[in-house]
């Protein structure tokens, strides 16, 4: 077990910058996701940890020791593969063995471990078969086994659920998480899933263009985005933006969409800030379970409240997704599945904004 | 005559359609492996016929098999030693062969080496002369070394021209094997030659067999640098067959004898290995 530290690392490919001075601390026995959309420099990150990708600029500790010069090998880590990377000409106890062999632990040793690894992920009839006889949620599992058998200070994994089908990858998630709380190993963990970030990490990082544009606990960083990036990024469905004008009448501030407006209210933590945005465009965000049905919530005063068509009724089963225009904007708005909001049909929307964000168009920050 | 007719056309109605197209692709196949083996078929028969009735006008079909033209080949013209030269050098240029175009396709397919593609096509570009055209220059060089008419002559000039063919087949190979494989061996805790002899090699083993089934074919056929460089001690068993004629015309009885015997190491290859010469062959034609 041990922390892991960058300090400004950075990795480029000839003229591509894939990652650009990224600082982290994660301490032991910490979760880290590293979460973004493809090409944003998670795996690259994570393979220079691993060592597979040499440093262009910074510094890599693992534990105490600088590790920018040392091989794989050396690492005391172990990885999960996108793939799995089974070696096909081994069978699964062979694949398990094979770093304890190479370290010359003895045979008995070997044993031990492998056969309580394969208990614990529940793989101890499969040890006899080749990789290529196993279903991907058994391959997916022989790849997690090989990783714990070593008992390595850092487990990296590199998106080791997004090969397996949606029902599996739940079941997965879940055993992973256990697993770590099992073993209490620092993990870094690299997905494009914000959904495995959300439920799996004690902490997210979330990157784009090789750059980190947050960190923090899931909840805060959903929570608190701190730009329009993350704020979009993190969540499902997406929180909506809408540009509008930031007004003041009475004291009160309101954001102006043309046709309709809405008025900030005091609770809204950004509000003192956002005085300085009089008269200027700003973005307000507002995830969608942050638009309630109307009717469903008497409770709403009449100015948060504004007709909208709805296009689409997603039926969910324990909820409905909205999905709804209002002038030129379109929303989605996540209601209780007792809505009687049909396609095609007006039917009046309540903004909670007390929980919405206002984002600077210009600079995509959020204004806090 | 119209009664038969009709007769044929119900019975034609009664075999399935799948059952015909089956008949007629068999009887396709047929025709096809006849074309192949015709040549073979008849190159046995003329070594195990009686030599008079080898150069009969007309070809003789029914007659007392003898094997006179295997004792003659190996009694009259000492045909064990051409077959052991070939052997030798085959087997070693070979071994050579193999050796360095696995470690050459491993580098070429794995490691981001300066204008690699450059070096790929470079490499397989000493292929496109024809081996002809070469032939005097390596005699003069051969000549110069004082390697004329011997083994090691041959072993080098089949490796020089073998190893291109034999790299482009393994990297097509290895360049198929997922790279992360190599990485998680490095980080399961291998070197990098680690992970190449314990990972990429064993998986890499059927194109590295197809190449090295090929190198041998090619090697052990050879005729041209074998009949420059080798006249006497070093003679390889192509350049041996080549001279069982006399003036009057050729000893077909001991020629087919010798191709028969000069067969036999190619066939039993094959059969062991065919499997692997497909695999290694046929790489990226499917997914």
């Amino acid at each position: 077990m041990a922390s892991v530290t960058l300090k400004k690392v950075s990795k480029r490919f000839g003229n591509v910058t894939a990652v650009e001075n990224v600082s982290l601390e994660i301490p032991d026995r910490q979760f880290i996701v590293l979460v973004g959309p493809s090409g944003c420099g998670k795996t690259t990150t994570l393979r220079m940890v691993a060592g597979l990708e040499e440093i262009t600029e910074g510094e890599i500790y693992i534990g105490d020791r600088l590790v920018n010069d040392v091989p794989p090998k050396d690492r005391d880590i172990a990885m999960v593969f996108q793939n799995y990377a089974l070696y096909p000409h081994m069978n699964v106890y062979e694949n398990m063995a094979f770093a304890l062999k190479l370290r010359k632990f003895p045979k008995a040793e070997i044993d031990r471990r492998v056969r309580e690894a394969a208990r614990l992920l529940g793989i101890e009839d499969l040890l006899q078969r080749k990789p290529k006889a196993l279903s991907g949620g058994q391959r997916q599992r022989v790849a997690v086994g090989r990783a714990i058998v070593r008992e390595p200070k850092v487990f990296l994994m590199d998106e080791p659920l997004s090969n397996l089908d949606a029902k599996l990858r739940v079941q997965m998630r879940a055993e992973l998480s256990k697993l770590h709380n099992r073993l209490q190993t620092t993990v870094i963990y690299v997905t494009h899933d914000q959904t495995e970030a959300m439920t799996m990490g004690d902490r997210i990082v979330v990157m784009k263009d090789g750059k980190v544009q947050q960190e923090g606990a899931p909840l805060e960083v959903y929570e608190r985005p701190a730009n329009m990036f993350v704020a979009g990024f993190i969540g499902s469905p997406a929180m909506n933006f809408f540009r509008a004008h930031l007004d003041r009448a009475a004291g009160e501030l309101y954001v102006d969409f043309g046709s309709f407006r809405l008025p900030l209210p005091k609770e809204m933590p950004a509000w003192e800030r956002c005085r300085e945005y009089v008269g200027r465009e700003v973005v307000l965000g507002l995830r969608p379970e942050d638009i309630d049905d109307a009717e469903l919530h008497p409770e709403y005063p009449a100015d948060f409240c504004v007709q909208a068509t709805v296009d689409v009724v997603e039926m969910m089963g324990s909820e409905a997704y909205l999905n709804a225009s209002l002038g030129s904007f379109t929303l989605v708005a996540r209601v209780e599945a007792v809505t009687t909001a049909r396609d095609g049909a007006p039917h009046r929307l309540a903004f909670n904004m007390k929980k919405g964000h206002l984002f600077d168009p210009t600079t995509t920050m959020v204004i806090r | 005559m119209k009664a038969t007719f009709q007769g044929l056309n119900s019975m034609y109605r009664r075999i399935p359609r799948k059952n015909l197209q089956a008949f007629g692709l068999a009887l396709a196949r047929a025709a096809l492996l006849l074309a192949y083996l015709f040549p073979i078929v008849w190159v046995f028969l003329t070594s195990i016929k009686p030599p008079i009735l080898t150069v009969t006008p007309k070809p003789v079909w029914i007659f007392q098999p003898t094997l006179v033209s295997y004792q003659a080949l190996f009694r009259k013209y000492d045909f064990g030693r051409f077959i052991s030269n070939s052997l030798t050098i085959a087997f070693w240029s070979t071994l050579i062969t193999t050796a360095l175009s696995t470690t050459a396709a491993y580098a070429l397919s794995r490691h981001a080496i300066r204008r690699r593609d450059d070096i790929a096509f470079w490499i397989l570009s000493t292929r496109m002369l024809p081996p002809i055209a070469s032939v005097l220059p390596v005699f003069i060089l051969m000549r110069t070394w004082g390697l004329l008419d011997t083994k090691l002559s041959m072993i080098v000039m089949y490796s020089v021209f073998n190893i291109p063919l034999s790299v482009w087949i393994i990297k097509a190979f290895m360049a198929q094997l997922p790279k992360e494989l190599e990485e998680a061996a490095l980080v399961d805790g291998c070197s990098v030659l680690r992970a190449f002899t314990r990972i990429a090699l064993p998986l890499s083993l059927p194109g590295i067999v197809a190449a090295a089934t090929l190198t041998f074919i090619l090697a052990w056929n050879e005729f041209t640098f074998a009949l420059v460089l080798a006249q006497m001690k070093a003679k390889t068993f192509p350049v041996a067959i080549a001279g069982f004629q006399a003036k009057h015309g050729l000893f077909l009885g001991e020629l087919s004898a010798g191709a028969i015997v000069g067969t036999l190491p190619i066939l039993v290859v094959a059969l062991l290995l065919g499997r692997y010469i497909v695999a290694g062959l046929t790489v990226g034609a499917l997914k």
